[in-house]
């Protein structure tokens, strides 16, 4: 007997511990409250247990969802801060062509009195003398009408003459260049000298040599071309002067002028194709270009 | 005594853990069953003793749990306990694939297990759902290996392992 109870051991003990839950299920049926008194230590636990798993499971997912949330918005503000970049700089680039219209439109208004009536626009494309330059290129060439020697002007004042044409483009000799020579008158009196480049290293100048030194010539006087012997028409602006000096035997006075027109930012022009003489017009382009000056 | 302590302690926070994992869980993977998983534990580290009064324990630790009558589970680890014991194969450590399939397998036998006490033993009138009981198994599988890493672990710290049991081995 003792010897099928040892061989027969495990399923004795099977048989004994599931008289357990056998029991329990008959209690149970018997009277449902069993099962509440049952599992109410086991609730207990699992509850406690479960209530900090589900802080920590909170925890977590807060952290994830908010690191989410915080890298969609960095994504935005980078997103923001491109698209503002392109604002600033399509800005810039607006105010770039509004200045450009407005130079433009300028140089269309000036120069529309009955003496201008063949004129050319052209933009400036390249400039070429280091470190200043000498001559600057434009994008019209014969094929438009231009010559050598046209006078080429801004809505500043003059700009220089044409030096070389291909079908084109030409090139313009400024007239700050030291080959460049443009007769010309001091506004307001009868001043008349003739000017020519002086550029240096530094900056672009002319000098308006031999005046007579009983004339009036002071400093800050406005000096326009006087449409003899150029084909600049009378009254083009071409510079203020600077200093007046005195020859050593004082017979003659000589003066630095700087030029009206940036040389080294022009880039809208007008070449003046047609033959242009004195006329009586020119006392009211005077007072037309003083009014813009002043 | 300590590997039926840690074995049902551990199962009855796994439990918890898993109970409150499944609040953010999609529901089709609320079908974990921990008795299965413990079933194959007990079946490879414990004495035949020990398991059936894990089976016992884990399975009234279940059913308190599941809202289901208190003895229900146990008696279905009883039996597949006591089926399985009989088996040698499921007595040897073994490998990562052939621990998977054991894990499908247990899983599946324990449902079917489960349904036949409930059903008719009991008498009572329940579903099968075709669908639970082939996910539940696989969701078992993935999940046994945490269970046992940690187990294992406990067992090495509190030195609940005999000197015959080679932890080393496991899984190898």
């Amino acid at each position: 007997m003792w010897l099928l109870f040892e061989k027969s051991k495990k399923i004795v003990f099977a048989l004994v511990l599931s008289i357990i839950p056998l029991v329990l299920i008959y209690l149970q049926n018997k009277d449902y409250k069993v099962r509440t008194f049952l599992s109410k230590p086991i609730v207990e636990i699992t509850g406690f247990a479960e209530g900090m798993a589900i802080k920590i499971c909170e925890t977590v997912s807060d952290s994830i969802f908010r690191h989410i949330a915080i890298s969609k918005k960095y994504d935005e503000l980078l997103k923001l801060r491109a698209l503002s970049n392109e604002v600033e700089g399509l800005t810039a680039q607006l105010a770039y062509f509004q200045n450009e219209l407005l130079r433009v439109t300028n140089l269309t208004n000036t120069i529309n009195g009955p003496n201008f009536k063949n004129k050319i626009y052209a933009k400036v494309i390249a400039t070429s003398g280091a470190p200043l330059s000498r001559t600057v290129r434009i994008n019209k060439g014969s094929k438009e009408g231009i010559k050598v020697r046209n006078a080429v002007v801004s809505e500043q004042g003059a700009v220089g003459q044409v030096l070389n044409v291909s079908e084109h483009f030409s090139d313009v000799l400024l007239i700050t260049d030291s080959s460049s020579a443009i007769d010309a008158k001091v506004l307001g009196s009868n001043v008349r000298g003739l000017v020519r480049g002086l550029t240096n290293n530094k900056e672009y100048l002319m000098q308006m040599r031999d005046v007579d030194a009983l004339s009036d010539l002071q400093d800050g006087a406005i000096v326009v071309t006087s449409g003899l012997n150029s084909l600049f028409p009378s009254g083009v602006p071409i510079g203020k002067v600077q200093k007046v000096f005195s020859n050593k035997d004082d017979l003659w006075i000589w003066a630095k002028l700087v030029p009206y027109v940036s040389m080294s930012r022009v880039e809208h022009v007008n070449v003046l194709t047609g033959d242009y003489t004195y006329k009586k017009e020119e006392e009211t382009l005077s007072q037309m270009w003083n009014a813009e000056i002043r | 005594m300590k590997k039926i302590f840690f074995c049902s302690l551990l199962s009855l926070l796994f439990i918890s853990f898993w109970q409150t994992c499944s609040v953010f869980l999609p529901s089709f993977l609320n079908v974990f069953l921990i008795c299965p998983v413990a079933i194959l534990f007990s079946l490879q580290f414990l004495k035949f003793n020990e398991m059936l009064a894990v089976g016992v324990i884990v399975g009234i630790f279940i059913d308190s749990l599941s809202g289901i009558t208190i003895g229900i589970s146990s008696i279905a680890c009883l039996i597949v306990i006591l089926v399985l014991s009989n088996i040698n194969m499921f007595l040897m450590r073994v490998n990562q694939p052939i621990f998977t399939f054991y894990m499908l397998f247990i899983s599946f036998f324990y449902r079917l297990a489960f349904l036949f006490v409930n059903t008719f033993l009991l008498g009572n009138k329940t579903n099968f759902i075709f669908a639970v009981a082939m996910l539940g198994p696989v969701v078992d599988a993935l999940i046994a290996p945490l269970f046992f890493f940690v187990l294992i672990k406990i067992f090495a710290l509190f030195k609940a392992f005999e000197h015959h049991d080679q932890k080393g081995n496991f899984l190898a």
